[in-house]
């Protein structure tokens, strides 16, 4: 997962000394019957530890615990630690992948798909969860208290929610759910300390026993708040007069008792530990290497700096972690080892107060960030690292820091990683830098906004133009600089129909990029494959898509995936649906092991595609219905192929209703995540499946005002050119049919320079079309045949069925004269299983009874009383009637449904 | 610190309706309207200070500034 910290979701551990307080884990464990707990109370009350200690001692309880930090007010951080800490509990089911997937969507989806999700992930649990969020006060950004609004609105059976907080959560019905005894609440009344306990505490602080006199006094003085206690009993330490010393405390009662204290306690420490304590507390998270590298090895009284107050001459080593934890300085431990610690939160704020305030001025501050910033990025704690280089001012190392993991992460995958690191750099350091404006390319390649590119490309290249080589990393730098743009540029001239570019490109960035920049490489592998298959040199593309996938490499996800959707980008092109399917079901297990949504969706697709072909509808179905529920993660062009397949598929099975929903749904995506150019190819897809139900005034006034698609390589879909052309033939002029010649011509010179098998197949079934529609019967029937030729190996159906009887009197014809008879055979007999569709299939026995009274003329009422069903029964079944059969009216629905012969 | 106060609190704007779930039943609410601008005035307990911020920190998530915050006296218990 990369940005977490383990030790951010387990409890810390508690001190030895801890004083275990049964009062209040009865207290929570009432709380267990309700399903919300709220720990809240100020700074420095014991809320955390109290937790701990509940959890410590009911082990049977699952539990998630979360530690927060300023840094996770972020939605995608915060729910990456949630869903992760959900998952350290039940590791087997991992309840909550769903929404991982989500979170890893190149366009973030709507917060109410995401806050959905989540609910319903988590209503799915195991068993009963308690998840801990432990200073929930730091999450104040709107979108998450949203998400957690919703939670508590709609908490699943199996969650307990219980936060630690600072400040009451803004969070619904809380007032109510306290009228209603639904909401169990521990606050700082409860956790303050009475006499006898704090008497307790301070004895243990102190390492003496405390008089009942001081207790009292102290106790009164702090109002029971533990960390104050705890603070006193430091400072009492070494005091011979003990309450002498706590009266002194109501005579400085004008100061904040806190700072008082803690003036109290520092002012005893050693030089040594003081120093420590300061500098330390800059870190959010503490082990001793990190320290050592934040304060130096030896204490500063030893090394040439000006900054020791005069008279201590501190000597001998560094304290310890685990001596300043013994000594109660409030450093908690975090894990079992004893590696990770952290300072009490309250405490920290007074060290970094006092550190501002201290001789150290703001350069030597900076130096400790600085410092702990390089030891984190040492131990590949990047984005913590990233976080102190910035506020250390150390823009460079920071830039330095992810210029060098980019190749890295784009590897893994983790593409919103390098987004959030961005993101973290201004804007001016990203545009004065090659490798970052490039890095933003990588970045909105995957969020499938090209439109931007070329120009950052063109930035990155003008700096490198006008920089030194030490400026850019050197030559071997500035290679793979040049690598990642040209496999960019391949990418993008490949869909720009310039294939030789593309392919010059991708020979370039192949020669630059090294074979372990797996994503970029392979990327760029990728596009030399398609674009030598596009130029017509498929035995050159199979040949090298042999090598690639026998590649001893290949075992890295990124560059697997990458040849698999090669793989079927070229099988599917050359017609061979029988490797397209091996391949969709490889990626489909593949896919599903791995928990990526790219490969499934893809998988999907492929597989919808060959069973549509192959008439095995339900097939299709299955797996094009399962795309849409990942169209935030899936590539958008996944998510359009397979919503487009299914409005063709709900067509076929005359289902017209589902077929405009599709389409409607569709068209709605592409809006929502801005990807509107693909509309084009959705309205041309609108104009075929009016062909297809005979309405050709729809499509022939798509023809008129529509846009065009733009022409596309490989096999997609929507080729507007071919719809244009079945326009054009069911429009059935000379001058229409003229038109058609022409463009078929153009389609067939660029499915034939393109090596496209599937859209070769296409052009000589229209070709034939025509010639048939010209008197021209012996062209038609060869070019039909080699439309049948071509689509015989791949054993395409739909493809000639969807052209209607015209083409079904063809290949009979050509059937008859011993062409492909077995082939042609089957696929006569999709049409003829067309033709006479089961009307059970399509409608209720309620509504074919309703449909034949409606022959009859009866009006909705007189059907009401002869069915013994209510007028408004009549209307509902109506209305879904005609939405099947895709009609208007009653008297459309009794027509269309003679002529599906569901009526004589 | 802990203990339960009255409060009473004033601030620059009307109230939404929605926000009522956030307050106890017995705490009043009061809109003034005089022409110049709309004062809403809230009294009602709070049972301690982590209360009393979150209900602030509501008050300035909705957008409403804070003309005047005053502790009316704490109460028995």
């Amino acid at each position: 997962m990369g940005i977490l910290i383990d030790t951010k979701l387990r409890p810390p551990r508690l001190h030895p000394g801890y004083t275990t307080r049964p009062r209040l884990l009865a207290q929570l464990d009432r709380g267990l019957a309700q399903d919300l707990i709220l720990i809240s109370a100020p700074a420095g009350y014991g809320k955390t530890s109290l937790a701990a200690d509940w959890l410590q001692q009911r082990p049977a309880l699952t539990r998630a615990w979360i530690s927060l930090d300023k840094d996770d007010n972020d939605l995608d951080v915060f729910l990456r630690y949630l869903t992760t800490a959900v998952h350290n509990a039940f590791p087997q089911q991992r309840p909550c992948a769903h929404t991982q997937t989500l979170l890893n969507a190149p366009q973030s989806p709507p917060l109410e798909t995401i806050t959905n999700t989540l609910i319903n992930d988590l209503a799915h649990l195991p068993h009963t969860l308690l998840l801990i969020l432990d200073d929930y006060h730091l999450l104040t950004l709107p979108a998450i208290q949203q998400v957690m609004a919703a939670l508590v609105r709609h908490l699943p059976d199996t969650l307990r929610l219980l936060l630690i907080t600072r400040i009451d959560p803004a969070l619904p019905l809380l007032a109510r759910r306290r009228a209603q005894q639904q909401l169990l609440e521990v606050r700082a009344a409860d956790l303050r300390f009475a006499q006898a306990e704090a008497r307790a505490v301070l004895s243990q602080t102190t390492g003496v026993e405390v008089d009942e006199v001081t207790a009292v006094l102290l106790e009164e003085q702090t109002e029971g708040w533990i960390i104050g206690l705890q603070l006193a009993g430091l400072s009492l330490r070494g005091q011979t007069d003990q309450a002498a010393y706590a009266r002194t405390f109501q005579e400085r009662n004008q100061r904040l008792i806190m700072d008082f204290l803690l003036d109290e306690v520092l002012a005893h420490q050693p030089p040594a530990v003081l120093e420590f304590l300061l500098k330390t507390a800059v870190l959010e998270r503490l082990c001793h290497s990190l320290c050592v590298a934040v304060v130096g090895e030896k204490p500063s009284g030893e090394q040439p700096s000006g900054e020791q107050p005069a008279g201590e001459q501190p000597a001998g080593e560094r304290p310890r972690l685990d001596d300043i934890a013994r000594a109660g300085l409030f450093l908690t431990s975090l894990d079992e080892t004893g590696t990770w610690y952290r300072y009490h939160p309250l405490f920290r704020e007074l060290l970094l107060r006092r550190l501002a305030q201290e001789e150290w001025g703001p350069a030597e501050i900076a130096a400790l960030h600085g410092r702990a910033g390089a030891w984190l990025a040492a131990q590949g704690f990047t984005e913590a690292a990233l976080r102190h280089l910035l506020t250390a001012g150390d823009v460079d190392t920071a830039v330095t820091l992810i210029e060098d993991r980019r190749h890295e992460i784009l590897d893994q995958g983790e593409m919103h990683r390098l987004n959030r690191w961005l993101g973290l750099l201004p804007q001016e350091v990203v545009a004065r830098r090659p490798a970052l404006l490039q890095l933003e390319a990588w970045m909105l390649r995957w969020q499938a906004r090209f439109q931007p590119i070329p120009t950052l490309l063109q930035q990155a290249e003008s700096l490198l133009a006008q920089e030194p080589d030490s400026v850019a990393g050197g030559s071997v730098a500035r290679a793979i600089l040049q690598g990642e743009r040209d496999a960019l540029r391949a990418e993008m001239a490949f869909f720009q129909n310039e294939f030789q570019r593309a392919l010059t490109y991708a020979q370039s960035a192949l020669d630059h990029l090294p074979r372990h920049y797996f994503f970029a490489h392979g990327m760029a592998a990728l596009f030399q494959l398609l674009a030598q298959q596009s130029l017509g040199q498929t035995e050159a593309a199979l040949r090298q898509l042999t090598i690639w996938l026998d590649d001893e490499q290949s075992q890295h996800p990124t560059l697997r995936y990458l040849q698999l959707l090669g793989a079927g980008a070229i099988y599917g092109t050359i017609g061979d649906l029988k490797r397209l399917e091996q391949v969709g079901q490889y990626m489909l297990k593949l896919g599903l092991a791995e928990e990526k949504p790219l490969t499934i969706t893809w998988a999907q697709h492929f597989l919808g595609h060959v069973y549509y072909h192959w008439n095995r509808l339900d097939d299709a179905c299955a797996h094009w219905s399962a795309v849409p529920a990942w169209r935030y993660q899936a590539n958008f062009r996944t998510y359009h192929e397979a919503m487009l397949g299914l409005a063709l598929l709900h067509q076929c099975q005359g289902d017209e209703g589902q077929t405009r929903q599709t389409l409607d749904t569709l068209t709605q995506a592409l809006l929502e995540m801005k990807q509107v150019q693909f509309a084009p190819e959705v309205e041309a897809f609108r104009a075929r499946l009016a062909l297809l139900r005979g309405d050709v005034g729809t499509a022939v006034h798509w023809t008129q005002t529509g846009a065009q698609p733009i022409r596309q390589p490989l096999w997609f879909w929507e080729a507007g050119e071919l719809t244009r052309v079945k326009v054009l033939l069911a429009q059935g002029t000379a001058v229409s049919r003229q038109e058609a010649a022409a463009l078929l011509d153009s389609c067939q010179q660029y499915a034939e320079a393109t090596a496209n098998v599937w859209r070769r197949i296409q052009v000589w079934a229209l070709r034939a079309l025509l010639a048939q529609a010209q008197n021209r019967p012996d062209e038609a029937l060869a070019a039909a045949e080699r439309a049948v030729r071509l689509a015989e190996p791949g054993g395409y159906l739909r493809l000639f069925v969807e052209l209607g009887p015209e083409m079904a009197g063809l290949l009979a014809q050509l059937s008859a004269r011993n062409v492909a008879t077995a082939y042609i055979s089957d696929i006569l007999a999709v049409y003829s299983a067309d033709q006479s569709p089961n009307p059970d299939d399509l409608l209720t026995d309620r509504e074919l009874e309703i449909l034949a009274l409606l022959q009859q003329g009866l009006a909705d009422k007189e059907i009401a009383e002869q069915l013994v069903v209510s007028v408004l029964t009549v209307k509902k079944h109506n209305r879904n009637m005609y939405r099947k059969l895709g009609v208007n009216g009653r008297r459309q629905a009794v027509a269309k449904a003679k002529t599906l012969n569901f009526l004589p | 610190m802990h203990e339960t106060a009255v409060y009473c609190i004033r601030c620059q704007g009307a109230f939404d309706e929605s926000w009522l779930q956030h307050l106890d039943a017995d705490w009043t609410i009061q809109c003034n309207d005089d022409h110049t601008a709309v004062i809403t005035t809230i009294t009602g307990v709070v049972c301690d200070q982590a209360a009393l911020i979150g209900l602030l920190s509501s008050l300035y998530d909705v957008g409403l500034p804070l003309l005047q915050v005053e502790c009316l006296g704490t109460t028995a218990g």
